[in-house]
């Protein structure tokens, strides 16, 4: 692709995402803003009026809205989300703290999800109607239907309280070590690097149960539409003109891959984006403390600068996730071009 | 150039064309290609779930040699490129032959093993597509898969500049160029020359051809003609030329064969069966090329739908369509060798004395 179209293209999509962004930053500050005044339950029971009265000043809750917004947007664009109003701290420092377990989760899955996924849809397309297919075709149906938290709390039922394969879902670590020095955020990674094989081991081993959980809420869509996908290139001109050609299976099952591949990575940044709501819940079971984790505690709490931080954090990464598959695409599909 | 391209080749001893056109094969010599009440039908399923069958050939029959080119000619539906994928082992898996057998060179195709049958594709079997836009891998450059093509069935050298004189033998302008295109890049006239380049690079014995020139413009059309007919000449290949023009069907082949409703309805030489056409569909075909129109100033005919492969007529399935049907025309019509020589499947055709 020549230069200049590729800039525009760059160009056109940046605007979009900034739009997006903006949209969403007016989103979250009209959600927090048009919610019942939680300076009541902040303060608690006890708080006179004139204690209230005090905390909306400081909370700037008593200026008009508009001001408020453009006070809102213009920190925001800076990275300042305020502080949190139940720890004190600032909402950025404990986002980015809390970013890479989220992050560290959701690529595990993913990619576990990814894999098996687009394996299982394949082979089901290639074999259709067969048992396989029928096998996890109810497979597929059955993790897409089952509800996250439900199947977080059947994960730790079965692999930790019956088989006792898994620890508890109790955080990022067993409670007889303690944290490696932070470099990736990731204990595994950061406990290799220090040396602390057992460290690693033990985040390895808590990672297993969430990972799986959102492997298999990632799975089994994907199986669908990859089978979809696959079924459709097996029946099209291409692949019958391929075997006109007398090209061996491996190279049409190549053929079909590869003609997959544009559709499947859109489908994988979808559901990436669909994920971190998911993972959340994922968090909340197994007591993950990471950005979902965070973000509803804040909901549940009503802590507004927390929630818009969370929001527009998850905002950016979708942005950023949405011009990652378009830029993918635009590599892998020459008609993209 | 056609000549330089066959100097690449390993070409198999050519039998000797001991059969004229359209003299009945009746000599020993087997012929390249035979097919023999092919039927070949479309199964599925309907809203309760009751078997639903399309009978889309039945019962086709026909031959082919070597030095041969042989055109399928009838309208749109007839079932000319289902022959094509019946005879290929390209059937898509809502189709199933049913019935009767395909020989290509003394060997059943129909019921050979699929890997054996796929060593056969590409090499000695060739196709050239219908709609070459959509076969051509759209993620693969044009040059590439040319190249795998006569890679994998003759392997090594010296194949890219093979993949360039046969792009430049198809009227391909620039080769050089069109070599590293993406199939969405060409124009239709130009993604045809490319799968009949595609469909020669290894010097087939037999090249079926769908419909090879559509998107041509005469003069390539007419270059692209005199090539595979070179071909015939000098390779001994057969051709199945399915298409929808009576005149190259005219200036090109020695016999032709017309389709109506998944059957051959007649077929024979093609002097024969243009001049002195026996079958009344073949007539009302002829009556409707543009030329004849022009000529006779009659009105274009109205497009009849056609024929419902579900509940096909008994007996001849051109019935309800023709102008001397009679009673009898509800039982299978005989075989009638007609007057100029060639054969009719009809009741009301008079046999030859
Ligand atoms: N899945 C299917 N189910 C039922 N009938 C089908 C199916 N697919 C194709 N057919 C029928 O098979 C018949 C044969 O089609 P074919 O493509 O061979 O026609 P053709 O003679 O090549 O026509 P054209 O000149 O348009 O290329 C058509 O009448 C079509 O309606
Ligand atoms: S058999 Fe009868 S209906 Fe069929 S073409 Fe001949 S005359 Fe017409
Ligand atoms: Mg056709």
């Amino acid at each position: 692709m020549p230069a200049v179209t590729f800039t525009r293209f760059l160009a056109r999509r940046l605007t979009t995402a900034l739009i997006a962004v903006a949209a969403v930053l007016v989103a979250t500050f009209l959600l927090v803003r048009l919610t019942p005044d939680p300076v009541a339950v902040l303060a608690g029971p006890e708080a006179t009026p004139a204690q209230i009265q005090a905390m909306r000043q400081q909370l700037g809750l008593d200026r008009s809205v508009a001001q408020q917004f453009l006070i809102y947007a213009e920190r925001a664009l800076a990275g300042d989300f305020g502080r949190s109003w139940i720890s004190g701290r600032p909402v950025l420092t404990e986002i980015a703290e809390r970013a890479p377990f989220t992050v560290e989760l959701l690529i595990w899955g993913i990619a576990l999800g990814t894999v098996v996924g687009v394996a299982i849809g394949l082979q089901a397309a290639y074999r259709r109607d067969g048992w396989f297919d029928q096998v996890t075709r109810v497979l597929s149906l059955a993790g897409f239907s089952i509800p996250t938290y439900f199947l977080g709390l059947l994960m730790l039922l079965v692999f930790f309280y019956l088989l006792q394969w898994a620890p508890p879902g109790m955080g990022r670590l067993s409670p007889l070590y303690s944290a490696p020095p932070f470099v990736t955020g990731s204990y595994v990674f950061d406990g290799l690097l220090a040396g602390k094989l057992n460290v690693a081991w033990s985040a390895a081993a808590q990672l297993v149960l969430p990972v799986c959980c959102i492997a298999i809420i990632c799975a089994a869509p994907t199986i669908k539409q990859v089978r979809a996908l696959a079924l459709d290139a097996l029946e099209s001109d291409y692949i019958r003109y391929g075997r006109a050609q007398g090209m061996p299976a491996g190279m049409l099952r190549r053929m079909v891959l590869r003609n997959c591949l544009a559709p499947i990575v859109t489908f994988v940044g979808l559901e990436l984006v669909s994920l971190m709501g998911t993972t959340a819940i994922i968090e909340y079971v197994f007591s993950w403390g990471g950005l979902g984790h965070y973000g509803l505690s804040a909901i549940i709490a009503g802590d507004f600068n927390a929630v818009q931080g969370y929001v527009l954090t998850l905002a950016c990464f979708c942005v950023a996730i949405f011009l990652a598959v378009d830029l993918i695409v635009l590599a892998i599909e020459p008609r993209s071009r | 150039m056609v000549a330089e391209l066959d100097t690449v080749q390993d070409r198999p001893q050519a039998a000797p064309n001991l059969v004229g056109a359209g003299t009945p094969r009746s000599v020993a010599v087997s012929p390249l290609l035979r097919v023999d009440d092919l039927r070949t039908h479309f199964l599925s399923r309907d809203r309760y779930n009751r078997p639903r069958v399309a009978a889309a050939l039945n019962g086709v029959s026909f031959s082919l040699d070597r030095g041969e080119i042989l055109g399928l000619v009838g309208e749109t539906g007839a079932g000319k490129s289902l022959t094509a994928y019946s005879i290929l082992g390209l059937l898509k898996p809502s189709a199933r032959i049913v019935g009767g057998q395909v020989l290509f060179d003394g060997q059943r195709l129909d019921t050979m093993a699929p890997a054996a049958l796929n060593a056969l594709r590409g090499r000695r079997l060739a196709l050239v597509v219908q709609n070459p836009k959509t076969s051509l891998d759209p993620l693969t450059r044009v040059g590439p898969q040319l190249l795998r093509i006569y890679r994998h069935h003759r392997g090594g050298e010296a194949a890219r500049k093979r993949v360039l004189a046969m792009l430049a033998s198809v009227g391909i302008p620039d080769p050089e160029r069109r070599y590293g295109a993406y199939p969405h890049e060409l124009s239709g006239g130009m993604a045809q020359r490319v799968v009949i380049a595609a469909a020669l690079i290894n010097g087939p014995d037999l090249l079926i051809a769908d419909e090879p020139t559509t998107g041509l413009d005469v003069t390539v059309q007419a270059q692209v003609l005199d090539l595979l007919a070179a071909r015939v000449q000098a390779a001994r290949m057969a051709v199945l030329l399915i298409t929808h023009d009576l005149g190259i069907v005219a200036q090109y082949c020695s016999r032709v064969a017309v389709m109506y409703a998944g059957r051959i309805v007649e077929i024979g030489a093609v002097e024969q069966v243009l001049r002195d056409p026996a079958h009344p569909y073949t007539r009302a075909l002829i009556a409707a090329t543009p030329e004849r129109l022009q000529q006779t100033g009659a009105a274009p005919p109205v497009n009849l739908p056609p024929p419902d492969l579900f509940a096909l007529p008994s007996g001849c399935a051109y019935r309800d369509r023709c102008p001397l049907q009679i009673e009898r025309c509800a039982s299978t019509p005989p075989e009638i060798q007609a007057p100029a020589g060639q054969t009719a499947y009809c009741h009301r055709v008079m046999p030859a004395s």
